[in-house]
């Protein structure tokens, strides 16, 4: 399984956002998109899964161009975990989780998706809230059954847009390390915009830092985070030590100005990084 | 796995909870035939009534001329119940969807117009004369031209969706809106000039009747009435979808725009059909849904039917009321708007969760 | 989208918001203008000749006191200024005006787009009020004919309030429920003149129909006063509350951790617009369109702050209104014709072109 970024641009109507985005995902795995406010990251992830179309450029899942895809079957192949703050209605949590299933069922509601749903309701924990009502939840119980509604379309890309800003510490580790793990189990390809870069690096196969609009390095963690890339990206200063194997970022403090530096996307169509798991684990 | 159980016993618990509910009205409705044709001119029992319809159904001829008078009268009342039944089911589920499809509470099967284009279609015929259809029968005229002229608001929407690609689901109703005021105008305009008893007859038009319903198309009226439901059922699921914003929608495989404006085509269709024989009924089609959706919450594969049947049942009560309280002189929109409006008032100051 | 540019520094920033709200008070005084001109050229217009420049030279005399001698050729001239032509296009200016207002508020108050002044009902309780004065001669006026058909209107139209109030008060209460109650209660008074309507006979019908209807005729200058002071007042008491129904747009949540009241808020701003929409109603019958389309169009220009958006719309209301009854009644067409029904000809297609030109997003 491939999802292959072209030559991505993407702007409105007198603002450019994304400018010649290359980069290859190969293969399940948990791919994590950093970067400040702004830069594009939902952009990116609304272009990936069709929502935005890409001015120039396009999105291939294993060699098919996204915009080619009908709705309906892209609905099977793709899942969307929208930023928490998104709608919020009367109904019940087990009915919200179940839209999920909707590029799938047939008239029924039948067992299996029922069963799938509790399933992925017990494992983000969250199956005592079954029969509430979605809109008298709080922040982080509706971010969780969005998150369910997600996993339950069962799709070979899932993308999240920070799906664990409401969660505390505990659940922010939990949901990233079930993350990591349906892709192994389920072979799919997640990607998910965070901002706790720790958490991120700690879990993510690879890590895509997106800045001013492209990406500014892509690769392993260790490769990515480094006190250089968060200084010029991020303008924070900050140090870098391993923690248990993985790159762990100690906050500093902020520069007093960003630096602007004439920087060029080191990818383009000739040469470009192909992203795929880890061997281990 | 005792948890799944558990959980899977709670989730039949609560879709029982649904159907009994529409049990409930199914019942209610069928209750409401029988007390309709009971009632009228010659008022007969309930108990009477329902053993005349039985038996006539089951084919036995009453013997002596009391009860063949009364069979007459009871089995003559039938079409006009089916009648209501029809249209109570059309103007109920089509507000249903269009309130689901709009995500407002303030649609109602007419918001695309319908009600100002039929009033044109009809001022046209009562006060200028002029038809769509070359009919020599003045009632066709005013059918065909109400039908037609309902359509044209709710073309001119479709048409700006196409048109305008990124029109919002509000601005799709200000279209419409925009219609209603100019067809109205056109209408006033009419009307202004229009003698005083081609005035009584618009108004008394607008307010709405079954009468036009009889032997002759009252199964036309039932015919339309579950093709509106089989079609509505069809788009439940889609319904469903529709209340998250586009994207996510989008996301789940549904095109927002194109089943938005299926759903106005459709609800168009089939409530120009039902206003071509009664009028513009008021009510039904806005509180009906809305009812249901307290009971049963907002999912569309059980609030269409329950909106069929509730909007049935309150056109067949609202009947039987106008029938008894007056001799049959209050048109059922009046009765409708009178005893429902309270009703409904009083349901929004004692709701306890906001559904909407 | 964030700007990738940003403000050099914090004066720019000041900078660039003043001349934000300089070009909105730009629109606004040109609005004002525009009915300024409209007003002048709208009286001219009547048997007699008068030009542009005498009638404002007439007005201005006349508010600071100047007495002609009677029955002279300037005496007539202020007499039909002033008493037969200038209640017509002020009443035209103040109804569109006050409109427009209230529908500002109600679509704040009910965050829904589709609302307008009548979305409370009040309308349908005026007519209800109209008819039973017409079918049965039952007034709440002391007085019979017109002025008591008046009263009738006006108490009647606050009857729906009261419900309204009941529903708003509770701050739970979604905007939508507001809406919902609204229209319950436009759906029982209209049944209830339905069933006034039944014991009518025909003539009686068609004069009910005409009162509703939505003119200027009716307005004669001794009205006039009460009519501009109300409207006034009301609009006054509305634009000192802009900021807070700025903040219902955010929701009742975030509003009351503003320091909002909402529920007494919601309750305060119905009462008024009660009042405003049954005074205007009392006194030219039900206008539609302006209410719900003034507000949006202007939004297009000056966006939903209510501060700036309130003057606008209403002097886009007003001008409006005065011009399309001025078209209305002009010498060249065969007759009267009602100004709701110019309104909407000349209104329907304007705004539906707005809708084709405006901004992705927007409407």
């Amino acid at each position: 399984m491939e999802l292959k970024i072209s030559g991505v641009s993407f702007g409105y109507s007198d603002t450019s956002v994304l400018h010649d985005l290359w980069v290859d995902l190969d293969g399940p795995q948990l791919v994590s998109i950093l970067g400040p406010n702004g830069v594009g990251k939902s952009t990116l992830i609304g272009c990936i899964c069709k929502i935005l179309s890409p001015k120039v450029g396009a999105v291939l899942l294993d060699g098919k161009a996204v915009s080619e895809i009908q709705l309906k079957e892209l609905a099977k192949e793709m899942g969307y975990v929208p930023v928490a703050s998104s709608d919020s209605f009367p109904m019940t949590v087990v009915d919200a989780v179940l839209m999920g299933r909707h590029p799938f069922s047939k008239w029924r509601t039948d067992e299996n998706d029922l069963r799938l749903v509790y399933d992925t309701l017990c494992r983000l924990e969250i199956e005592s809230l079954a029969m509430r009502q979605f809109n008298e939840l709080s922040a982080g119980q509706h971010q969780k059954v969005v998150l369910a509604r997600g996993l339950v379309q069962e799709p070979r890309v899932l993308l999240l847009d920070e799906p664990t800003s409401n969660l505390d510490i505990r659940h922010q580790i939990e949901v990233t390390h079930l993350l990591r793990e349906l892709s192994r189990e389920k072979n799919m390809l997640v990607i998910m915009i965070s901002h706790d870069i720790n958490i991120a690096a700690s879990y993510s196969d690879n890590i895509l830092m997106m800045y001013k609009g492209g990406i500014f390095a892509a690769g392993r963690p260790w490769d990515v985070i480094t006190e250089e890339n968060i200084r010029t990206v991020y303008g924070v200063n900050c140090q870098v030590v391993d923690f248990k194997g993985k790159p762990h970022v100690i906050l500093d403090d902020t520069m007093k100005e960003l630096p602007d530096i004439d920087w060029k996307p080191p990818y383009n169509s000739e040469s470009h990084p192909t992203l795929n798991a880890e061997s281990q684990e | 796995m005792e948890g799944f159980d558990g959980f899977v016993h709670e989730r039949k618990r609560y879709i029982f909870r649904k159907w009994l509910f529409i049990t409930i009205c199914a019942v209610v409705t069928i209750v409401a035939i029988i007390l309709e044709i009971g009632s009228g001119k010659y008022d007969i029992t309930f108990s009477e009534s329902l053993d005349l319809f039985i038996k006539h159904l089951q084919g036995i001829t009453p013997q002596d001329a009391a009860t063949k008078l009364a069979d007459s009268v009871v089995w003559g009342r039938v079409p006009r119940a089916i009648g209501a039944i029809g249209i109570g089911a059309i103007l109920g589920m089509c507000g249903c969807a269009m309130q689901s499809s709009m995500k407002n509470p303030l649609a109602d099967p007419y918001l695309t117009g319908i009600a100002s284009g039929a009033s044109l279609g009809v001022a046209l015929v009562v006060i200028m004369g002029i038809s769509v259809a070359a009919a020599d029968s003045y009632d066709l005229a005013i059918m065909a031209n109400a039908f037609v002229f309902a359509l044209i608001p709710a073309s001119v929407m479709v048409f700006f969706t196409l048109v305008k690609r990124n029109i919002s689901t509000s601005g799709v109703m200000l279209v419409g809106i925009a219609v209603m005021f100019f067809f109205t105008a056109i209408t006033t305009m009419l009307k202004y000039v229009a003698s005083d008893s081609a005035l009584a007859d618009i108004y008394y038009w607008n307010v709405g009747t079954i009468n036009n319903i009889n032997w002759s198309n009252y199964l036309f009226i039932l015919g339309f009435g579950l093709a509106c439901l089989l079609v509505l059922q069809y788009f439940s699921r889609q319904l469903n979808i529709l209340t998250l914003n586009d994207e996510n929608a989008q996301t789940l495989g549904v095109d927002p725009r194109k089943v938005r404006t299926y759903l106005l085509i459709v609800v168009s269709l089939f409530t120009a059909i039902a206003v071509s024989y009664t009028g513009t009924i008021g009510f039904v089609g806005l509180v009906g849904p809305h009812v249901c959706r307290m009971f049963l919450g907002s999912d569309n594969k059980y609030l269409i039917p329950a909106s069929a049947m509730s909007g049935a049942m309150i056109l067949l009560a609202a009947d039987c009321l106008a029938k008894n309280l007056t001799m049959g002189g209050l048109p059922v929109g009046v009765i409708t708007s009178l005893v429902g409006g309270p009703l409904f008032l009083f349901l929004l100051i004692k709701q306890k969760r906001n559904i909407w | 989208m964030p700007d990738m540019v940003e403000p050099s520094s914090s004066e720019d920033f000041v900078d660039k918001y003043y001349s934000y709200i300089f070009l909105k008070i730009v629109i606004i005084v040109g609005l004002v203008i525009t009915v300024f001109l409209v007003a002048g050229y709208a009286i001219t217009i009547g048997a007699g000749d008068v030009t542009m420049m005498e009638t404002y030279n007439y007005i201005f005399h006349h508010i600071i006191g100047t007495q002609y001698e009677y029955r002279s050729p300037d005496w007539f001239k202020d007499f039909a200024i002033w008493n037969i032509r200038a209640p017509r296009v002020f009443a035209a200016i103040i109804a569109g005006f006050g409109l427009a207002v209230c529908g500002c508020v109600m679509q704040s108050i009910t965050k829904n787009p589709l609302a307008d002044p009548y979305t409370t009902g009040i309308s349908s309780g005026a007519v209800f009020g109209v008819s039973i004065g017409m079918v049965f001669g039952f007034s709440l006026g002391t007085d019979f004919g017109n002025l008591g058909l008046m009263f009738n209107a006006f108490l009647f139209g606050l009857i729906p309030a009261i419900f309204i109030i009941i529903v708003a008060s509770n701050s739970g209460r979604s905007a939508a429920t507001i809406v919902l109650a609204g229209i319950a209660i436009t759906y029982i008074f209209s049944s209830l003149s339905t069933i006034t309507m039944m014991f009518a006979d025909e003539s009686t019908i068609k004069k009910a129909y005409l009162w509703q209807l939505g003119t200027m005729e009716r307005v004669t200058v001794d009205m006039l006063p009460i009519m501009f002071f109300g409207v006034l007042a009301c609009s006054i008491a509305v634009y000192v509350f802009s900021r807070q129904l700025n903040l219902l747009y955010l929701g009742t949540g975030s509003a009351s951790t503003l320091g909002l009241d909402v529920s007494t808020f919601r309750s305060i701003m119905v009462i008024i617009v009660a009042l405003l929409t049954s005074t205007i109603i009392s006194f030219t019958g039900v206008i539609g369109f302006v209410g719900l389309v003034a507000p949006h169009i202007m939004r297009q220009f000056i966006s939903s702050d209510n501060r700036f958006l309130i003057p606008a719309a209403g002097l886009l209301g007003g001008a409006f209104i005065l011009i399309c009854d001025t078209i209305g009644r002009s010498p060249t067409l065969g007759w009267d014709i009602p100004v709701g029904v110019v309104m909407s000809f000349i209104g329907a297609p304007l705004f539906l072109w707005i809708i084709i030109r405006s901004k992705k997003g927007a409407i």
